[in-house]
């Protein structure tokens, strides 16, 4: 006696499950570029004295050098937007010297909205 | 009580000669002119508050914590941190069983160097411990 066992569209679902995947690794790099962009917006506000720390504007060039990047590789296993100056003395009005108080515009603004930046990303995630 | 236990634990490398009233560990940023190196530890707050259970009382707090190492030079520098880093690594669990602070992380850690005559080089440390609010 003999039992034969058929699993009947084994290929189709293969083949849904391969296409969900490129629609979350999608949703899941285009919420990270919305998170990026928010952040990115946050610390600007953050710099021009709209939020809780002192205003850091002068010429403009630190608020002008923010920007937000977009790891590409959505096959490693954290995606990370980082949001950053490559104004020189940005570290010096982030945490401060010897004669001058931190400003921590960046770390300020993150503590602000994590909460929000990870409701962002579960709420686009859960629409796929 | 990391303060505190900084000051018993950490050599002040210029303790002959720094003032009776000057410190070595403070716990905010210096307003007057003091003699480097310094250690600086101050409460960053408390985030991302989290309920430990519908019908509990009690809550999970992240509280960040800044320890910056003021000094003259890189190697003191480097040398001052790692000293802080091993002390608040070694009484981990004394400092849970104590002050009920759990799960120490150190999250980063960002030299900052500074040009010109001051010309202080400093690591700011955050480190991490969790406190469950109510317990």
């Amino acid at each position: 006696m003999s039992v034969k066992i058929s699993i009947l569209g084994a290929e189709n679902a293969r083949q849904y499950l391969i296409q969900q995947h490129k629609r979350t690794q999608s949703a899941i790099i285009k919420s990270m570029d919305q998170v990026g962009f928010f952040m990115e917006g946050e610390v600007k506000e953050s710099i021009a004295g709209h939020r809780a720390e002192p205003s850091s504007v002068d010429t403009g060039q630190f608020l002008q050098s923010i920007e937000h990047q977009v790891s590409s590789d959505i096959n490693s296993k954290e995606m990370q937007a980082v949001i950053a100056s490559n104004v020189e003395h940005a570290q010096y009005l982030e945490y401060g010297t010897s004669s001058i108080a931190p400003r921590r515009h960046f770390q300020n603004s993150l503590a602000r909205n994590q909460r929000k930046v990870q409701e962002m990303l579960a709420n686009n995630v859960s629409k796929i | 009580m990391i303060r505190d236990d900084l000051i018993a634990n950490i050599t002040d490398p210029i303790s002959a000669q720094r003032a009776s009233d000057e410190k070595f560990i403070l716990t905010s940023y210096p307003k007057r002119a003091v003699k480097y190196p310094i250690i600086t530890v101050r409460n960053m707050g408390a985030s991302t508050p989290e309920k430990l259970g519908i019908q509990s009382t009690l809550h999970l707090i992240e509280m960040p914590i800044e320890i910056r190492v003021w000094a003259r030079n890189e190697i003191e520098r480097t040398e001052l941190a790692q000293n802080v880093i091993n002390r608040l690594r070694s009484v981990e669990l004394s400092l849970t069983a104590a002050g009920n602070l759990l799960d120490f992380t150190v999250n980063s850690m960002v030299p900052v160097d500074e040009v010109g005559e001051a010309n202080v080089k400093s690591f700011v440390i955050t480190v991490g411990y969790r406190f469950i609010l109510g317990a």
